[in-house]
C-alpha cells in the first residue's frame, strides 16, 4: 500500500531539489527504493518469520512423521494426507466446519448489514445502541466463552428465562442438535458488532445525493436499499465477506472452552481438530497436514469470493 | 501512516540524501544493521541464560500447583543449601503438558525440574523428556511406597520421583439423608456402599427436597471414572502386551457406563456441569452424595454450609471395590545444566522425611514417615477426619487402581474424556464406547507405525 505514493513522490522531489546529472539517472532508476526497503524491512522480516517460514514449515512437516512427536521425523509424503482423509474424526471436522460456515457467514453479514443500516439512520439512541452492539468485541473471545458457558448451563440463566416463559429447559451445549447453533450464537454475538462497524463506515461514504435522485425517481425504501445502498457498499461488503469467512474458518477458543468439540463431535471445528492433533496427541505431522488442508480451503474460498465480487464491478 | 504523510516523509529523506549522500548511505546501512541486530537478538533472547551467577545455581521448577504449595520446602532447602536457589514457574494444570512438551521439544535448557502427571510419565520418558533417576531410586527403597515407585518407572528405569498419591471417598450430606430417612452410609473402610444403593438413596433424597442426588468431583475424567469400569470387571480399557489396544466395549465397561448414563438421564446427577463447578454443588448443601478425593474436604469445611460425613468409595454390586490413585511426581529435564543440584532438591523433597512432610500441603505423601505424619495430623483434627484417615489408609493398601502405564495414555485419556462427556449428556453408552474403541485404536496405531 505504501509503496505507491513512494515511487510517485520520489522523482518529483528529486526534480525539485536538483542534483548531479549522473546521480539523477541513478536515482531515477532506483527512486526511493532503498529507503522504502529500509522502512519495509521490519515488516518484511516479520512477514517472513511469522508467515512464510511457518507456512513452509507446515508444508514440510506435513510430509514427515514421527510416532512420538520428538524423535527424528521420517519422510512419509502424501501418506500423511491419506491417513488424514481416512480418519473419520477429520472428515467429521470438515463436515462440521462446512455446515458452520454455510450458516454463520451469511447470518452474520445479513445481521451486521441490517444493524448498520438501522444505526446509520438519524434515530434517537442510535449511538448508544451502536456502542452496545459493538461492546462484545472489546471482550476477549475466551472471556465471552466463559460467560456464555454459565448462561448455557442446564440450570443456568437461559433455562431460567425459558422456564419463566413456560418453555421446557433446553440442553444447549449438551445437546447434539443445539451445540453448534449455540456456538454460532456466541461467535455472532461478538462478530456482528465488529463487521457492523465496517459497514457503517461504508454507509457514511455513500453520497446522499444518490438517495435524493433515487427518491425523485420514485424509488421506495427497499428500492433505494437494493439499487443504491448495496451497490455502493460493494467494496466494504467484499472485505467483510472475505474477512468474516476466514475468521470463522479459524474459530477456536469458544469451541475449546465451551464444548471441546462435543457432543459426539458435533462442534469439532477444524481448528480444534488441528489443536488436538498438535497438542493433545502430539502428532505434529498430522496436525501440519490438517493445517495445510485449512490453508488450501481458505485460499480456495478467498479466490472464489474475489472472482464473484469482481464480476460486474467495473 | 497515511499515504500523504509517507510522501512527505520520504521527501524529507530525499533532501537529506542529496545533501550528504555518503553519510546517509552509512546511516542507511546502520539502520538496516540495527534492525537486523534487534530482530536477531530478540529471536535469540534468553537462550544463553544458564541459571548460574556468582557461585549460586538457580533451578527452574515448572509445576501446576496452587501458589504457596512449595514455599515451605523451598525455604528450608535453600537455608540448608545456600548456593542453590529454586525459582518456580506455575502453569495452569491444563497447560502444563503442552508447555513442557513444546519447551523440551526444542531442547530448552531453562527448565531444570518439572511436575510429571504420573500416567503421562511413560510418554514423556519415551520421548526423551526425562532424565533417568536410578541412583535416587536406590536411596528411596524402603522409604517410599513401592507402588508409587513402580508407577514412576518405565522400561525398568526410574524416570521421576513420586511426591504424592491420591484416593477416593464418598461424601454425604447428613441433613439431606436424614430428611429422606435414609440411613447414613457406614464409615467402615471395608464395607463400601454399592453404586446401586447410592442411586436409590440419592433418588429418595431428591424426593425429599435435595436438588441433586449424586455428583462426581471430576465428571468426564478418566482418573475418576476408570474405577467404575474396574469395579464392574472391565479393566483399564486397554489390552495387549504394551497396552496399545483398546478394550472399552467389554461387559464391565458397558455395564459401568450404561449405569453412568442412566444416573444423568434420570436426573439423579445434573448435566452440563464442568469439573471445576462440581464441588460447589455439594458445598452449598444441594447435593446428597459427592464422590471425590480427600482434597475436597478443605473447600467443604471453608464454606461451613454443609454438615457432611465420609464413607469409602462405592463399588458395583457383585464387583470389586476400586479407587483412583496416584498423583504428581517430579522429574528432571535431560537438557538441564544443573542436574546434580536438581537431584539434590528432588531427593530432599521426596526421600527425606522432613522435606516430604514440608511438601505435603493438602496432599497425601508417599514417603512413608511423611505419610504417617499426614495420617496422624488428619486424625487429630476430629472424628470425621479420623474416619477419613482410616478410609484413605485402607483404600491405598487394598483397592487402589493405577492408570495404565503406556506411551499411548494421553490418546486414551483424551478420547475417553470426550466419550464420558457424551455419555453423560445423553448418548447411549454401548454406541459411544464402540466409537471410542475405534478412535483409540486409530490413535494408538501411530505407535506401531
Amino acid at each position: 500500500m505504501v509503496t505507491t505514493p513512494d515511487t510517485r513522490t520520489a522523482p518529483r522531489s528529486a526534480r525539485r531539489l536538483g542534483g548531479g546529472r549522473g546521480r539523477r539517472s541513478g536515482r531515477r532508476r532506483y527512486g526511493d527504493l532503498p529507503i522504502a526497503l529500509t522502512f519495509l524491512l521490519p515488516a518484511v522480516i516479520a512477514a517472513v518469520v511469522l508467515r512464510l517460514w511457518p507456512t513452509a514449515r507446515a508444508v514440510w512437516d506435513s510430509l514427515r512423521s514421527t510416532p512420538l512427536g520428538v524423535e527424528p521425523t521420517r519422510w512419509v509424503g502424501l501418506d500423511q494426507f491419506r491417513w488424514l482423509i481416512d480418519d473419520p474424526a477429520f472428515l467429521n471436522s470438515l463436515k462440521v466446519t462446512l455446515l458452520f460456515g454455510i450458516i454463520v457467514n451469511p447470518l452474520q453479514i445479513a445481521v451486521a448489514l441490517v444493524l448498520a443500516v438501522i444505526f446509520n439512520e438519524r434515530i434517537r439512541g442510535a449511538g448508544l445502541m451502536r456502542t452496545l452492539v459493538f461492546l462484545p468485541v472489546a471482550i476477549p473471545q475466551s472471556v465471552s466463552a466463559v460467560i456464555w458457558a454459565v448462561a448455557f448451563r442446564p440450570d443456568g440463566p437461559l433455562n431460567g428465562i425459558l422456564d419463566r416463559l413456560g418453555i421446557a429447559p433446553q440442553g444447549f451445549l449438551t445437546s447434539p442438535g443445539q451445540a453448534l447453533p449455540s456456538i454460532i450464537l456466541v461467535v455472532s454475538w461478538i462478530g456482528v458488532g465488529y463487521w457492523m462497524m465496517f459497514l457503517i463506515a461504508g454507509l457514511k461514504e455513500i453520497d446522499p445525493t444518490l438517495y435524493e435522485a433515487a427518491g425523485l425517481d420514485g424509488a421506495g425504501r427497499w428500492a433505494r436499499f437494493r439499487h443504491v445502498t448495496v451497490p455502493q457498499l460493494r467494496r466494504q461488503l467484499a472485505f467483510v465477506l472475505v474477512a468474516d469467512t476466514i475468521s470463522n474458518l479459524l474459530v477456536f477458543a469458544p469451541v475449546q472452552i465451551l464444548t471441546n468439540g462435543g457432543p459426539n463431535g458435533r462442534t469439532n471445528l477444524i481448528m480444534n481438530d488441528v489443536f488436538e492433533r498438535a497438542y493433545t496427541q502430539v502428532d505434529v505431522g498430522a496436525a501440519s497436514a490438517a493445517t495445510v488442508v485449512v490453508v488450501v480451503i481458505a485460499l480456495a474460498i478467498v479466490l472464489v469470493q474475489f472472482r464473484l465480487l469482481s464480476r460486474g464491478s467495473d | 501512516m497515511s499515504a500523504r504523510t509517507f510522501g512527505r516523509l520520504s521527501g524529507k529523506l530525499v533532501m537529506r540524501r542529496d545533501r550528504a549522500p555518503a553519510k546517509f548511505r552509512g546511516r542507511r546501512f546502520a539502520l538496516v544493521a540495527a534492525s537486523v541486530t534487534v530482530l536477531v537478538a530478540a529471536g535469540c533472547g534468553g537462550s544463553d541464560d544458564d541459571g548460574s551467577s556468582g557461585g549460586t545455581t538457580t533451578l527452574t521448577f515448572v509445576n501446576a500447583q496452587d501458589p504457596g504449595t512449595f514455599d515451605k520446602v523451598i525455604a528450608s532447602f535453600e537455608a540448608a543449601n545456600p548456593t542453590i536457589k529454586i525459582k518456580q514457574q506455575a502453569v495452569p494444570f491444563d497447560d502444563l503438558n503442552t508447555t513442557v512438551q513444546s519447551r523440551l521439544g526444542s531442547k530448552d535448557p531453562s527448565i531444570d525440574l518439572y511436575d510429571v502427571d504420573e500416567p503421562r510419565l511413560a510418554a514423556f520418558a519415551a520421548r526423551g523428556f526425562l532424565e533417568p533417576l536410578d541412583d535416587l531410586r536406590q536411596q528411596a527403597e524402603g522409604k517410599i511406597d513401592p507402588n508409587a515407585l513402580k508407577i514412576t518407572t518405565y522400561n525398568d528405569k526410574q524416570y521421576a520421583m513420586p511426591r504424592w498419591t491420591s484416593s477416593q471417598l464418598l461424601y454425604f450430606n447428613k441433613d439431606l439423608l436424614a430428611k429422606a430417612k435414609v440411613p447414613a452410609p457406614s464409615s467402615d473402610p471395608a464395607s463400601p456402599m454399592t453404586w446401586e444403593d447410592v442411586t436409590a438413596a440419592a433418588k429418595k433424597a431428591q424426593a425429599a427436597g435435595a436438588k441433586n442426588g449424586l455428583i462426581w468431583d471430576q465428571v468426564d475424567r478418566y482418573y475418576q471414572l476408570q474405577p467404575l469400569a474396574e469395579s464392574a470387571g472391565g479393566g483399564p480399557g486397554l489390552k495387549g502386551d504394551k497396552l496399545l489396544e483398546a478394550d472399552v466395549t467389554n461387559a464391565g465397561w458397558t455395564r459401568a457406563f450404561t449405569w453412568y448414563h442412566s444416573v444423568f438421564q434420570e436426573g439423579v446427577a445434573p448435566r452440563g456441569i464442568n469439573p471445576e463447578q462440581t464441588p460447589s454443588l455439594f458445598a452449598n448443601g444441594e447435593t446428597a452424595f459427592f464422590a471425590g478425593g480427600p482434597w475436597n474436604s478443605a473447600a467443604f469445611d471453608k464454606d461451613k454450609t454443609v454438615d457432611y460425613g465420609v464413607a469409602p468409595a462405592p463399588a458395583f454390586a457383585g464387583g470389586r471395590p476400586a479407587t483412583s490413585t496416584d498423583s504428581w511426581s517430579t522429574g528432571i529435564s535431560p537438557f538441564s545444566k544443573h542436574k546434580d543440584a536438581a537431584k539434590k532438591f528432588i531427593s530432599y523433597m521426596t526421600i527425606d522425611p522432613t522435606g516430604a512432610t514440608e511438601t505435603t500441603s493438602n496432599n497425601i505423601p508417599v514417603q512413608k514417615d511423611a505419610f504417617r505424619t499426614y495420617l496422624d495430623t488428619l486424625s487429630a483434627k476430629g472424628e470425621r477426619y479420623k474416619q477419613m484417615a482410616d478410609i484413605i489408609e485402607y483404600a491405598l493398601a487394598n483397592t487402589s487402581v493405577s492408570r495404565p502405564v503406556t506411551v499411548g495414555y494421553v490418546d486414551v485419556e483424551s478420547t475417553m474424556n470426550k466419550a464420558f462427556a457424551d455419555i453423560r449428556n445423553g448418548t447411549a453408552a454401548p454406541d459411544r464406547l464402540a466409537q471410542a474403541n475405534d478412535e483409540i485404536n486409530r490413535a494408538l496405531e501411530k505407535y506401531s507405525r
